[in-house]
């Protein structure tokens, strides 16, 4: 019976409980738009490292973790080829190896120079463990020495195109200076842009060359089997190629090699919570007030029944029902709204190229943002709006136990 | 025994600073089966004392034993069980839950009394129909006339068979030909299964129809007729 009187209190105004509702599912909308959003953007980004910059697991010498973006030459892996063929072999769950030489380029075109980022990569191995071959935008993968792909973005900046000459100026290992000529034969148009912006590729062999390093390289990246977001089980793997290969080389999973980004992406996705969280608290407010009116307008009606023998437990259990049955519309108004959106972002995904313009995105990622379909997340959102609006209704609930039947009586 | 006792009876309300005295030393025995009006004009304490006989408040000083049940011992829990029990009410406003249909709001008090279903249905219709609402039983508050209204209102307080009903001013918001036929109902249900009623009246016509009348003043009781003779039918026929 009280479940009975609930349900028809709430709908005695439709349009308020509607606009409280809406509220509610507006709310617990942006909570699963948030989440759709950063949980895209960290996938998109998880997989632009994996195809183009990093692999599940890189082999490095040891020490030059933390300088790797310094591109030291000292400390290279030796012999890099043979390795890989020996991680690949060894290990059941490396699915491929590739070793990279990463070296800095001083990028000269014929109007404009710049500080660029030098990868030497076997094109046939490479293609096992990324999937540049498959961004060539114009031209073709590298395929013969002498041949150079270059990132669109890059190529963009120095105003370069397809099979027009660039200078390339490196360092050597021993520390001479070396300029050579290519010919542009692919432009490469990943969805990292950090690749597109700043990557030249030639072939491992033509880099080892030209930096005086025969056989080495600075990485060795192994493609693993398995999810890339089980870092616990990278970790073990991880570790147990680390203590097979001895102190002089360590092993970092694309995480380790990516922590600060996401470090940075956490922290924006914990603001992007509390924003949600702000307007979950505003509906709650509002679900708050919608019920305390609800009670003001029906103080005699309380009143009527306290003195048929309802007790202070009867009513506040109807009151809770009200705001639980408020919070489940809005629950489920949020969830349907909140798939709505999801599908929008997952589907079409949002381009942001019109607000970002040429700003350089700090994270591989592209300018269109895709999300993701959580549906787990979406079920403890509802659930949690629909609890919450419950226990909220405590409030309010205590306010018309408190009314003493004689006094609400007399407000007939 | 008496059904209901009153002793020393007071009530004083506190508005800031300012204390109100409603019921100055009330001392009345109420029989079990009367039918029984207390009169009095606004601000005379009837609507007070109906409250603490109903133990919908409590008195500041003085003794209201129910049933032989001294009122004053009751927690609040209480107090609301043998509202649920044993006390019937019918108000002024009427005061039907407007979102139950009449049916409903008459069986309330049974639900709240754990009966069945089935019992429910059957005790519910039956007394819908012996207070002349047949064709009303589903018919929601605002679809049904004061006068029905009060019937259903009627219906709600004596459906489970209490030993008192209470009745604040229950004509008040009826024309005088309603007013008399929801009186009449009232003393039919009396006769027909000993309930004690008591309701409140400034209305001359409802004193009138009272086997006894208690006139009150001040707080106090000024006059009781005690039990006499009322006619049984419409005045005037």
């Amino acid at each position: 019976m009280l479940f009975k009187l609930a349900i028809r209190n709430v709908f005695r105004h439709t349009r308020r409980t509607l606009i409280t509702a809406v509220a509610i599912g507006v709310g617990l909308m942006f909570m699963i738009m948030i989440d759709s959003m950063f949980g895209g953007m960290e996938n998109q980004t998880v997989r632009n490292i994996l195809e183009t910059d990093n692999s599940e697991l890189v082999v490095y010498p040891a020490g030059v973790f933390e300088d790797r973006f310094l591109f030291p030459l000292d400390t290279l892996i030796e012999d890099a080829s043979a390795m890989s063929a020996e991680l690949e072999q060894k290990y059941p769950d490396v699915i491929s190896a590739t070793p990279r030489l990463r070296f800095a380029v001083f990028a000269i075109g014929p109007e404009a120079e710049l500080f660029a980022l030098g990868m030497g990569i076997d094109p046939q191995k490479d293609a096992d463990v990324f999937q540049l071959q498959n961004y060539i935008d114009e031209g073709r993968f590298l395929a013969a020495d002498g041949d150079l792909v270059i990132g669109s973005g890059l190529a963009k900046e120095l105003n370069v195109g397809l099979g027009d000459p660039i200078l390339v100026q490196t360092r050597s290992r021993r520390g001479v200076m070396d300029v050579r000529e290519y010919e542009i034969t692919g432009i490469v148009n990943t969805s990292n842009p950090v690749i597109n912006r700043n990557a030249i590729f030639i072939s491992l062999a033509e880099a080892q060359v030209i930096l005086e390093a025969p056989g080495a390289a600075s990485e060795i990246n192994l493609h693993v089997k398995g999810k890339p977001k089980d870092t616990d089980r990278l970790n073990i793997l991880g570790s147990g190629i680390s203590e097979d290969l001895g102190a002089s080389y360590e092993t970092y999973t694309w995480r380790d090699l990516n922590a600060g980004m996401f470090e940075i992406a956490g922290q924006k996705q914990s603001v992007g919570f509390f924003i949600a969280f702000i307007v979950i608290v505003i509906a709650l407010v509002g679900i708050v007030n919608t019920m305390l009116l609800s009670i003001y307008e029906r103080i005699p009606e309380l009143g009527t029944m306290r003195a048929m023998g309802f007790s202070k437990g009867n009513i506040r259990w109807m009151m809770l029902m009200e705001g639980s049955v408020i919070g489940f519309f809005g629950g489920l108004f949020g969830v349907v709204l909140g798939l709505v959106v999801v599908i929008l972002f997952t589907e079409v995904g949002f381009d942001m190229t019109p607000l970002l313009g040429t700003y350089e995105m700090p994270y591989p990622m592209s300018f269109v943002m895709r999300g993701e379909y959580n549906f787990g997340y979406m079920a403890f959102v509802f659930f949690l709006g629909w609890i919450i609006s419950t226990v909220i209704t405590l409030i309010p609930a205590r306010k018309a136990t408190r009314i003493e039947p004689s006094e609400a009586l007399r407000s007939t | 025994m008496a059904l209901l006792s009153i002793q020393g009876l007071t009530k004083d309300y506190k508005t800031g600073k300012v204390i109100t005295k409603a019921l100055r030393g009330i001392d009345l025995e109420i029989a079990e089966g009367e039918f029984l009006s207390i009169a009095g004009p606004s601000g005379s304490g009837k609507t007070t004392l109906l409250n603490i006989i109903g133990c919908l408040d409590v008195p500041t000083s003085g003794k209201v034993s129910l049933n032989g049940t001294d009122l004053a011992d009751l927690s609040n829990k209480a107090r609301a069980e043998l509202r649920k029990d044993s006390i019937g009410f019918v108000f002024q406003s009427f005061n039907l839950i407007p979102v139950l249909t009449a049916f409903e709001n008459v069986e309330i008090p049974l639900i709240l009394l754990k009966w069945s279903k089935r019992k429910r249905k059957e005790t519910v219709e039956q007394l819908l129909i012996d207070v002349g609402l047949k064709d009303y039983i589903y018919r929601r508050p605002n679809e049904m006339s004061g006068g029905q209204q009060q019937r259903v209102a009627i219906a709600r307080a004596l459906i489970k068979e209490p030993k008192l009903v209470l009745a604040d001013e229950p004509t008040a918001n009826l024309d005088s030909t309603t007013g008399m036929e929801t009186l009449e109902l009232m003393k039919e249900l009396n006769k027909k299964k000993d309930t004690t009623f008591v309701f409140s009246t400034h209305d001359k016509m409802v004193m009138d129809f009272a086997d006894r009348l208690i006139l009150l003043k001040d707080g106090k009781v000024s006059s009781d007729t005690g039990t006499r003779n009322t006619p049984s039918t419409k005045p005037g026929k």
